[in-house]
């Protein structure tokens, strides 16, 4: 079997493995070694699973093989997020504190991929507790971006994008309280969903900020984040945050174009200091989705500019007390970097975090605004393109920030009202790395976000770009 | 493994534009001190305090029997440098109206 089989997204898979054309022992034996060739230049994983997913695509070999096929993630080679527990699996959250850590359960999305039939092949490099961007772990060593390992992926689920990008795995599951799904997505040039607050259990999701936590998938296309999330989404009594909603039938949804839905574009702050090469990009995809029929408008979206800061209150004073024990106890078992923020949250205003809860539902207004004359805002995914491991500056347009700064900036105000977002590939910069487009909607309305995003990658080849990038 | 620093990036080439004002917001400042393995190598060197953080700094070493924590020498410095500029990030979100809206019990999204 060559090394094409490990390219191509679930979609074209599950048919295959259902008509028994492929085996998943095949399948995940050609994805094994892929890891094992890469694993030494990208560092995408922290675990490799290789007994126990030769034992999940064996089982399922057999399964599918007497006429019980689940459906289309069955024997499909799925990697996780070291956040997310994993039942006899080693779960570090890119961590030292928890570096010995085996639960004995699995979290909810684990266990509903398992399910589906998932094939898992290892927990993926993260930045530390995810907190963070750029996915430089000081403990388990950086995670690389795969069009240049010389730059950082993006974070905090950077292991998780960069094992998809160079198909180390199909599809991965990560978490975003800042960007963490949708910023190493765009960086990778993999599509990222974020799905509204609710829609997907937190639990056995090692928290970063309980209230900003999401749990969603990084895929190679747009069906397949559908497929994913098909499998993922719905309530779960393990986590009253958790929508007892419908689910409906993402995968289903997503064909239905974009004739007759109207495109907020927020010209102001979402446009304000980024890339002159990725703002092409971002404004060329704009006009690709006119193309197809979609409307334009322009949309003014008031008080973004504090986002920063609430997002800054709560995570701190979230994960401080998440943490606090930990900090009692192992205190040096944390980078530098993450025990400074840990112990800064000891030390902020309880009125502050109020102000910040408070304000997001202030926030969630402004959207709801936004949205009474736009189906779905679309937007840059990230102002600047990923910089050098260890570097912390880059160029958004004319501005040079630092790089927390920079990539959290488009992504925080969908964490903050929960509101569904996703990241797709809609380009390359002059050096060779990918541009993100971020589409976001309604709460619960991930369905039009996945429509939206579907036109898109169906009417254009970026997606395609990393089998011709990595088949080598 | 080990908690030092990324050895890749020297300390010069980190701290040029930490220093800069002109590219150095408040906020930007923050996110310095969360980003920069080598910044913090630095401020561990004894780099001295901006003025506006040594109250805070104070601040912060009375309140160890409150929180229950004592942090070292090395610690303070950085951590009342994060929350200082945290702080002074907030100015517009506190003058922010919000009239009679509450904290949700449980944060939802619609």
């Amino acid at each position: 079997m060559s090394d094409e089989l490990s390219l191509r997204p679930i979609a074209q898979l599950a048919p295959l493995l259902e008509s028994r054309q492929i085996s998943p022992v095949e399948l995940f034996d050609e994805t094994l070694k892929r890891i094992h060739k890469l694993q030494p230049k990208l560092n995408s994983f922290i675990t490799i699973t290789e007994a126990e997913g030769r034992k999940a695509a064996t089982e399922a070999e057999a399964e599918i093989r007497n006429g019980h096929y689940r459906g289309p993630l069955h024997g499909i080679p799925i990697s996780i997020k070291d956040l997310f527990a994993t039942r006899g699996v080693r779960t570090t959250a890119g961590s030292k504190v928890l570096g010995n850590s085996v639960p004995d359960f699995d979290a909810t999305a684990v266990a509903r991929l398992r399910q589906a039939g998932m094939v898992m092949v290892g927990k993926t490099n993260m930045h530390e507790f995810a907190y963070g961007v750029t996915n430089d772990n000081a403990h388990y060593g950086p995670a690389r971006n795969p069009w240049d390992p010389s730059k950082v992926p993006g974070g905090s689920s950077g292991g998780s994008a960069a094992a998809v990008a160079s198909s180390q795995c199909t599809a991965s599951l990560g978490s975003d309280t800042g960007g963490s799904i949708r910023i190493p997505s765009a960086a990778c040039g993999v599509v990222g969903l974020k799905p509204t607050y609710g829609r997907v259990s937190r639990h056995g999701a090692i928290p970063l900020a309980w209230s900003l936590d999401h749990v969603g998938p990084i895929t190679k296309t747009v069906e397949d984040a559908a497929i994913m999330l098909d499998a993922i989404a719905g309530p779960d009594p393990n986590d009253p945050s958790a929508a007892s909603r419908p689910v409906p039938d993402y995968r289903k949804e997503i064909t239905r174009g974009v004739r007759g839905l109207r495109l907020g574009i927020p010209r102001q702050y979402f446009f304000d200091d980024i890339d002159p090469e990725i703002r092409e990009h971002v404004n060329k995809a704009i006009r690709e989705l006119e193309s197809l029929g979609a409307a334009t408008l322009e949309v003014d979206i008031p008080n973004l500019d504090n986002c920063a800061a609430m997002e800054a209150h709560i995570t701190l004073v979230e994960a401080t007390s998440y943490h606090e024990p930990y900090l009692q106890r192992q205190p040096d078992d944390y980078s530098p970097e993450v025990r400074i923020n840990l112990e800064a949250g000891r030390y902020l205003l309880g009125t502050d975090y109020v102000k910040s809860q408070r304000a997001r539902t202030l926030l969630q207004d402004n959207f709801n605004q936004a949205f009474k004359h736009a189906d779905v805002i679309v937007s840059p995914t990230l102002p600047a393109f990923p910089p050098r491991v260890g570097e912390v500056w880059v160029q958004s347009g004319k501005l040079r920030e630092n790089v927390v700064d920079a990539f959290l900036r488009f992504n925080i105000p969908y964490d903050l009202t929960g509101f569904p977002a996703i990241s797709i590939p809609c380009g390359f910069g002059s050096a060779g790395l990918p541009v993100g487009l971020q589409i976001a909607g309604k709460a619960f309305d991930e369905t039009t976000i996945l429509r939206v995003a579907n036109a898109y990658e169906q009417a254009t080849s970026w997606h395609l770009r990393p089998d011709a990038a990595f088949s080598s | 493994m080990s908690n030092s620093p990324a050895p890749e990036a020297s300390r010069s080439q980190k701290e040029t534009p930490a220093l800069d004002s002109s590219v150095t917001s408040s906020q930007s400042r923050r996110a310095w001190i969360q980003g920069s393995a080598a910044a913090l190598t630095m401020l561990f060197s004894g780099a001295p305090l901006l003025s506006q953080e040594t109250p805070l700094r104070s601040t912060i070493e009375s309140m160890s029997s409150v929180t229950g924590s004592r942090l070292g020498d090395k610690w303070v410095e950085p951590v009342a440098m994060l929350v200082n500029a945290i702080l002074d990030d907030s100015k517009a979100l506190r003058s922010l109206q919000l009239g009679s809206i509450e904290m949700a019990a449980r944060f939802t999204a619609d």
